[in-house]
C-alpha cells in the first residue's frame, strides 16, 4: 500500500496504469501533464511517481529534475516511461535521479512489479 | 444631366449580382450551421457508445486478460463495439505482454482480423488503407500474404500502409518482396517506408538484397548498401568494402560507409580510413570518419586526429566527435589537439567533442 | 461635351474596373480554395492511418534543428522553450539564438536550464551580422544550444541558428508560437516520404488570442474576445490556410512562414541562407530557392501542411497591426523588386506564370485599386456620375463577393479541421466575415498602401530590433553540411555528427 502519482498525457495509457495500480492496492494520484505532475508531488507527497517522459510543458525529466532539486521531494523515487528508445533520454534519467525506466509499448503486469521493487528499495 | 453609361442596364445587372450573393450566402451559413450541428451530435453520439465499453477496455489490458470481461467486451452491441474498436486498435500499439495478448484475443472475438482480410478488398482506398493497417497491428493467418499483395496496390497510400505494417509483423516471409519494392521497376514506395520495415525484418532479407548489389540503376546499388547495414547484415561486410572501394557513384559509397558504421565490422577500417583522404568527396570524407568512430577501432586514432585541422569544417568535426566516440585512446588524442596552441581550428573541434565525449570533463 | 462629362465617364469607367477587379480577384481566390480543398481531402483521408510514431522506429529518421530566434523575451522564453523540448521527435535539439537582447532573456535561461559555456564551433556557411559571442548548453543532457550574439536582427538570428545547427533539417519558429505537439514529427514527414525531392515544408499559422494555452499547448480553442482579433482568425484562414494550400497543390508556394517552416539544412545553405536586408526575409528565401533549383533545373518540392498548426497571438491594437501591415507591404514589395525577373517568366513553372504575377496583381496594388476604388466611388456620387443607389449596389457587390470567400473558408474549416468548437465561436465568426470585408479591409489597405509608398520613396525601413552594424560575413558553399549517419539516398549530400 502505498500512494503513486502517475503522470501521463496520454489518456489511454494513464488509465491503464492508474486501473493496474489501483488494482494492487495503491492509492494513486493522477496528473495530466508535468506542471502538474511537479505540483502533486509537491503538495501530497506521493510514495513514488511514476512519469511519462514527453508530456506538454513540463517533460518527465524536467519533473524528475526539479523533484530532486527540492529538498523535501528529493527523496520519491522516480519511474520513468519512455516512448522515445533513446540511449540518451535513459542515460540522463538516470542522471538525473530516476530510479527505473520502462519503455512504452509496456507491460502493466512489469510496471506494477517494478513499482513493487522500487517501493521496497526505498522503503529499507 | 444623364448618366453616361446605361443606367438601367446596369442597375438590373447590380440588383442580379446582389441578389444572387445574398442566397449564396444563406446557403454558405445554413451549411456552416448544419455541419456544426451534425458534428456536435456525432461526438456526443460517440462518446455515449464509448462510455460502457471503455472502461471494461482498461481493466481487460490493465487486467492481463480476465475472462469475465473479456466476454462482456465480446458481447457488447455492435453500435458499442464500433465506436471502441479504434481505441482498442490504438492500445495495441502502447502494451506489450500478457495485456496485449488480452486485446487481440478480445479482436479476433471480434472478428477484426478476418473482417480486416475482406476490407483490404474493398473498392475504396481508404477502407483498403485502413484494413492493412489493422492486420498489421492484429496479425493472424493469412495476413502476411494478403499485405505482399496490398505492395503492389494502385493507390501509393495504400501501398505505405502495406509495407510499414509488413515491418510491425516482422514476418521473414516480407524479406523477399520488400527488397523487391527497393530495387525492381514495379510501383513506387518511398523506401523511407520500406527500409524501417526491411531493418525490422532483419536478416531474411540479406540474401535478396546481396543479389541487387550490381545492379546497373546507382539509386537501387545505393539503397542496397544502406538497406545491408540497417538489417545487420555483418556477412556482407565485404561486399560492403568493395562497394566502398570501386562503386563508380559517389552517393553509393557514402551509403557504403555509412553501413559499415552500423555494422561495426573492425576490418572495414582501414577501407573507411582511405576513403576520408582529402581527394574525396566533403560528404563522403565526413561520413566515413563518422563510420571509423562507431566501429572504435584504435588504429583509426592518427588519421583521425590529423583530420581535426581539416580545413572543411564538417569533416573536421565528424573526424573530433569520431574520435571521442573511440574511447580513452581517442579522448586522449583529443586532449593533446585541444591544446595545440599552433592549430587554433584543430584546438576549437577538440575542445568541443571533449565537451560531449561521456565522463570527461573538457 | 464638357470636362465635366468626360471626367464623368472616366469616373464610371474607373467603377466598372474596379468592380471586375474585385470579381477577378476573389474569383482567383475561389480557385486557390477549390484547390485547397481537394488537399485537404487527400491530407484528412491520409490523416487516420499517417502512423507519425513511426518515426522513433524508423533509424532513418532525419534529425531536426528547431532554430528559435529570441529578441527580449525575458517574460516567456523559458515557458516557450520547455513547450519545444516536449515536443515529439525522436532526434531534434532546439537552438535558442538570443540576439543580443537589452534584458534578461539570456540570464533567465542561463538560471534556469543551467546552461554552462560550451566550446561548439560555429561555422559560418550562411552570411550572419551578429557576432557570435559565446554558446551554452544545459549542464544535463538536454538537446539544447543557446547562442548568445550580438544583435543582427531577425534574419541574422535565424542564419546563425542554421549555421549552428547540427542536424540535417532545421526548422524555424518564432519564440511566440504555440506548436501542435506532433508539429515537428508531421512536418518533418513529407522528409521520410519523399526525400529526394522535398526541401522545405510549411505549417500553418492561426490566430490564438484568448485561447485558454496551458502547458505549451491550446487547450481550448476559442473566438478572441476583440474584433480586431477575430477578424484576423478569419483572415488568416482564408488567406494562410486555404490560399496556401492551394498554391502548394500547383507546386507555387512562395511563402513558408517564418514562424512555423522545415528546411533542408543543405540546400538553405547552398542559396546562402536568409537576406539580412529585408524586411520579409521568410517569403525572399522561399521564392530565393524556387528561383536556385529551377535554374539547376532540379526537380523539387516545396510543400504546405494544412495541419499542424503554429498558434500565435496577432496584435490586438490599431497601431500595431498598422505596423505589421505596413512592415509586409514592404517586404512584398522587395521580395517582387529583387525577384522581378521571374515574374511572368515560364522559365520558372507555376511560380512565375501563376503565382508571382497573382502577388503583384492582387497583392501588392490591391490596396491601390481598392483605395482609388473609393475614391472613385465618392467622387462619382460629388459629380453626379452615379446615383445613391447604384453607388450601394455597386458596393454591395464589391463587399459581398469578399463576404462570400470568406464564409466559403469558414465552412472548409467546419468540414475538414473543425478547430472550433461552441455555437458562440460560430456567431463570431460570422461575424467577422463581415467586419472583414466591410472596415477592416478597407483600413489596412490603407497601411499597406502607406507602405508601398514608403518603399517607394525607399525610406529606411524601421524595425525594432535592427540596429545596423557593420559587420557581414562572406558567404560560401562548403558543399557540405552536418552529414548524420542518416539521410535521403541520392539526395544532395549531407555529412555526420557524431553525437
Amino acid at each position: 500500500m502505498a500512494t503513486v502519482l502517475v503522470a501521463d498525457d496520454d489518456p489511454d495509457v494513464r488509465d491503464v496504469v492508474v486501473f493496474k495500480l489501483q488494482q494492487s492496492g495503491h492509492e494513486v494520484l493522477v496528473a495530466e501533464d508535468g506542471g502538474a505532475a511537479l505540483d502533486l508531488a509537491r503538495s501530497s507527497r506521493p510514495d513514488l511517481a511514476v512519469l511519462d517522459v514527453m508530456m506538454p510543458r513540463m517533460t518527465g525529466l524536467d519533473v524528475c529534475r526539479e523533484l530532486r532539486a527540492d529538498r523535501a521531494t528529493a527523496g520519491i523515487p522516480v519511474i520513468l516511461l519512455t516512448a522515445r528508445a533513446q540511449e540518451g533520454d535513459i542515460e540522463s534519467g538516470f542522471a538525473w535521479g530516476a530510479d527505473d525506466y520502462l519503455t512504452k509499448p509496456f507491460s502493466p503486469r512489469e510496471l506494477d512489479s517494478r513499482v513493487r521493487a522500487v517501493l521496497a528499495r526505498s522503503r529499507r | 444631366m444623364p448618366p453616361p453609361v446605361g443606367p438601367v442596364v446596369d442597375r438590373g445587372v447590380l440588383v442580379g449580382a446582389v441578389a444572387g450573393l445574398v442566397v449564396v450566402l444563406l446557403a454558405l451559413a445554413v451549411a456552416l450551421l448544419t455541419g456544426r450541428w451534425w458534428r456536435r451530435r456525432t461526438e456526443a453520439r460517440r462518446a455515449r457508445r464509448l462510455a460502457p465499453g471503455r472502461p471494461l477496455l482498461v481493466a481487460l489490458a490493465a487486467g492481463d486478460g480476465d475472462d469475465a470481461v473479456l466476454d462482456r467486451l465480446a458481447t457488447l452491441p455492435r453500435a458499442q463495439w464500433r465506436a471502441l474498436e479504434p481505441v482498442a486498435v490504438s492500445m495495441l500499439g502502447k502494451l506489450r505482454g500478457g495485456a496485449r495478448a488480452a486485446i487481440v484475443a478480445l479482436l479476433e472475438r471480434r472478428g477484426t482480423a478476418v473482417r480486416a482480410l475482406h476490407d483490404s478488398r474493398r473498392r475504396r482506398p481508404t477502407v483498403r488503407a485502413r484494413a492493412a493497417h489493422l492486420l498489421g497491428v492484429v496479425g493472424g493467418p493469412g495476413a502476411t500474404a494478403r499485405l505482399v499483395v496490398l505492395l503492389a496496390d494502385r493507390d501509393p497510400d495504400v501501398r505505405a500502409v502495406a509495407a510499414r505494417a509488413l515491418g510491425r509483423l516482422r514476418d521473414p516471409l516480407a524479406a523477399q518482396p520488400l527488397v523487391r519494392c527497393l530495387t525492381g521497376p514495379g510501383r513506387a514506395l518511398p523506401h523511407h517506408v520500406v527500409m524501417p520495415a526491411l531493418a525490422r525484418v532483419g536478416p531474411p532479407a540479406r540474401s535478396a538484397l546481396v543479389a541487387s548489389a550490381d545492379h546497373p540503376d546507382p539509386a537501387v546499388r545505393a539503397r542496397v548498401a544502406e538497406a545491408l547495414g540497417l538489417i545487420g547484415a555483418v556477412d556482407a561486410a565485404p561486399r560492403l568494402v568493395r562497394t566502398l572501394q570501386e562503386d563508380p557513384s559517389a552517393e553509393v559509397r557514402l551509403r557504403a560507409a555509412r553501413a559499415l558504421g552500423r555494422l561495426g565490422t573492425p576490418s572495414a577500417v582501414d577501407p573507411l580510413l582511405a576513403a576520408t583522404a582529402a581527394h574525396e568527396p566533403p560528404a563522403l570524407r565526413a561520413t566515413a570518419a563518422h563510420a571509423s568512430g562507431a566501429i572504435g577501432a584504435r588504429r583509426a586514432v592518427p588519421v583521425l586526429a590529423a583530420l581535426v585541422d581539416d580545413p572543411q569544417h564538417w569533416v573536421a568535426h565528424t573526424a573530433a566527435a569520431a574520435l571521442a566516440a573511440i574511447g580513452p585512446e581517442g579522448v586522449a588524442a583529443l586532449r593533446d589537439l585541444a591544446h595545440a596552441a599552433d592549430r587554433p581550428g584543430a584546438a576549437a573541434h577538440a575542445r568541443e567533442a571533449l565537451g560531449k565525449a561521456p565522463g570527461v570533463a573538457a | 461635351m464638357t470636362v465635366l462629362d468626360l471626367v464623368s465617364v472616366l469616373v464610371v469607367a474607373a467603377n466598372w474596373f474596379v468592380l471586375a477587379y474585385f470579381v477577378a480577384l476573389n474569383t482567383s481566390y475561389l480557385g486557390l480554395i477549390a484547390l485547397a480543398v481537394r488537399e485537404f481531402r487527400h491530407h484528412l483521408r491520409r490523416r487516420s492511418w499517417a502512423e507519425l510514431d513511426d518515426a522513433y522506429a524508423d533509424p532513418l529518421t532525419l534529425g531536426v534543428s528547431v532554430v528559435m530566434p529570441a529578441y527580449n523575451e525575458e517574460a516567456t522564453i523559458v515557458e516557450s522553450v520547455r513547450a519545444m523540448l516536449s515536443l515529439q521527435h525522436p532526434r531534434f535539439e532546439v537552438v535558442v539564438v538570443v540576439d543580443g537582447s537589452t534584458d534578461r532573456t539570456f540570464e533567465v535561461m542561463q538560471r534556469h536550464f543551467d546552461l554552462v559555456e560550451v566550446p561548439r564551433v560555429v561555422p559560418d556557411d550562411v552570411p550572419t551580422r551578429g557576432v557570435v559571442r559565446s554558446v551554452h548548453a544545459p549542464r544535463a543532457a538536454v538537446p539544447l544550444v543557446v547562442v548568445h550574439t550580438e544583435n543582427g536582427g531577425k534574419a541574422s538570428a535565424n542564419n546563425v541558428g542554421i549555421n549552428a545547427a547540427r542536424h540535417p533539417l532545421v526548422c524555424m519558429v518564432d519564440a511566440d508560437c504555440v506548436l501542435d505537439p506532433d508539429a515537428l514529427l508531421a512536418l518533418a514527414r513529407p522528409f521520410a516520404d519523399d526525400p529526394e525531392h522535398v526541401v522545405a515544408a510549411g505549417g500553418v499559422v492561426r490566430a490564438v488570442n484568448d485561447s485558454p494555452v496551458t502547458a505549451g499547448r491550446v487547450a481550448e480553442l476559442r473566438m478572441p474576445r476583440r474584433w480586431l482579433a477575430r477578424v484576423q482568425v478569419v483572415e488568416y484562414l482564408r488567406a494562410f490556410l486555404l490560399g496556401r494550400s492551394g498554391w502548394s497543390a500547383v507546386g507555387a508556394l512562395v511563402v513558408i512562414s517564418g514562424a512555423f517552416g522545415l528546411f533542408r539544412r543543405d540546400t538553405v545553405v547552398e542559396v546562402g541562407g536568409f537576406d539580412l536586408d529585408t524586411l520579409g526575409e521568410d517569403a525572399e528565401l522561399v521564392v530565393r530557392l524556387h528561383r536556385h533549383l529551377r535554374r539547376e533545373r532540379r526537380r523539387y518540392r516545396l510543400v504546405f501542411l494544412p495541419e499542424p498548426v503554429a498558434w500565435t497571438e496577432v496584435p490586438e491594437t490599431v497601431r500595431v497591426l498598422g505596423r505589421q501591415r505596413r512592415r509586409w507591404s514592404r517586404g512584398l514589395v522587395q521580395t517582387l523588386w529583387r525577384h522581378r525577373t521571374m515574374i511572368g517568366n515560364p522559365r520558372y513553372g507555376a511560380v512565375g506564370v501563376l503565382a508571382l504575377p497573382f502577388y503583384v496583381l492582387f497583392e501588392l496594388l490591391a490596396p491601390v485599386v481598392e483605395i482609388g476604388g473609393l475614391v472613385a466611388l465618392l467622387l462619382g456620387l460629388l459629380l453626379g456620375a452615379i446615383d445613391w443607389t447604384f453607388a450601394v449596389l455597386f458596393f454591395l457587390v464589391a463587399v459581398g463577393y469578399g463576404v462570400v470567400l470568406s464564409l466559403v473558408a469558414l465552412v472548409v474549416e467546419e468540414y475538414s479541421f473543425h478547430r472550433y468548437r461552441g455555437w458562440r465561436d460560430l456567431a463570431a465568426a460570422l461575424g467577422a466575415t463581415v467586419v472583414e470585408n466591410l472596415g477592416y479591409r478597407q483600413v489596412t489597405a490603407w497601411w499597406r498602401l502607406r507602405g508601398l509608398a514608403d518603399s517607394l520613396l525607399r525610406r529606411r525601413a524601421r524595425w525594432g530590433q535592427m540596429t545596423r552594424k557593420g559587420f557581414t560575413a562572406t558567404p560560401h558553399a562548403t558543399g557540405a553540411g552536418p552529414v548524420p549517419d542518416t539521410g535521403p539516398v541520392l539526395g544532395p549530400t549531407e555529412v555526420a555528427d557524431a553525437r
